[in-house]
């Protein structure tokens, strides 16, 4: 699993949902969580740490946002040259079949379609750990 | 008043996403009953409503899922794993949060058939003794639903524009 200092930005237009997984994520130990609640003041917020030296680890974001979709956001943190290979799991609440296949092919590593438990959460968030070797 | 030609499958597809969005979300298991016309059943009188307008081929109007400030605090407690006494202005949220999810799964099943829909951002209705379509004179179907493990009750209106 991602160490408990991983720095990590979560993403959603919903409070309710940024809280069920900051939640999910304190109770894995995490103590280094920011929030945004779009792509757009997600990029500041990227942008932002990396000014730190200190850039995010992860990125868990909603897809269907104001302003700039979750998507959106994969693709430009992608293209950057620090954050490029970033991991970035996708949540999702309408979750088809050519969806899938546009965020796989941006460069997506992972996605979870709401409804989910806290535990669907952790799966993912080990699989994408052990896909990056991040243990 | 006119009733409308319901789409069955519809109907039937919310109520079921509903069920799943609270059994898997919030680990709370409800059942729903027959689904009927206002005035032709037992309602209850709501103190959260979270409402999402819709357009398709097949329905265009309104959904609403009305709760109690019981079970929505119970949802709402589950869903975010601490237990809260009132409904705060940041509890709203969670309401749309949940039509969202509901109205998520509705249109990953309907679409696999060929449904199509447009929809507008979830808003929030709050008070004592509120009901969105009281005033209505259009049609307004109930679907109740019922707690598998007390006797709280909340319901889903549906409004044909």
């Amino acid at each position: 699993m991602f160490s408990k200092s991983t720095r990590i930005l979560v993403v959603d237009d919903m409070k309710t949902m940024r809280r069920i997984i900051k939640n999910t994520l304190t109770g894995l130990g995490m103590t280094e969580i920011m929030e945004a609640e779009d792509g757009s003041e997600a990029w500041d917020k990227i942008e932002g740490v990396l000014k730190e030296q200190n850039p995010f680890k992860l990125i868990i974001s909603d897809w269907t946002m104001p302003k700039v979709t979750g998507l959106e956001l994969l693709k430009k943190v992608r293209a950057h040259h620090i954050m490029g290979k970033v991991p970035f799991l996708l949540v999702t609440a309408e979750a088809e079949v050519e969806q899938v296949k546009e965020a796989i092919a941006a460069g997506v590593s992972g996605y979870i379609t709401k409804p989910f438990p806290p535990t669907s959460l952790v799966e993912k968030l080990e699989a994408i750990a052990t896909k990056y070797a991040m243990k | 008043m006119t009733v409308p030609n319901i789409d069955e499958k519809f109907i039937s597809t919310f109520a079921d996403a509903t069920k799943e969005t609270l059994a898997v979300q919030c680990a709370y298991k409800v059942k729903y009953g027959k689904p009927f016309l206002r005035g032709k059943g037992k309602a209850i009188v709501p103190a959260i409503i979270g409402v999402i307008g819709i357009s398709s081929p097949s329905f265009s109007g309104s959904i609403s899922v009305a709760f109690t400030e019981k079970i929505f605090l119970e949802l709402m407690g589950n869903m975010l794993g601490e237990p809260f006494a009132e409904i705060t202005e940041e509890l709203e949220d969670g309401v749309g949060e949940l039509i969202n999810i509901i109205f998520g799964v509705v249109k990953k099943t309907l679409s696999q058939i060929g449904y199509q829909f447009h929809r507008a951002i979830p808003s929030v209705i709050r008070g004592n003794n509120i009901s969105v379509h009281s005033v209505s004179t259009k049609p307004v179907i109930i679907i109740p639903f019922f707690s598998e493990t007390s006797p709280d009750t909340f319901q889903i209106e549906i409004v044909f524009e």
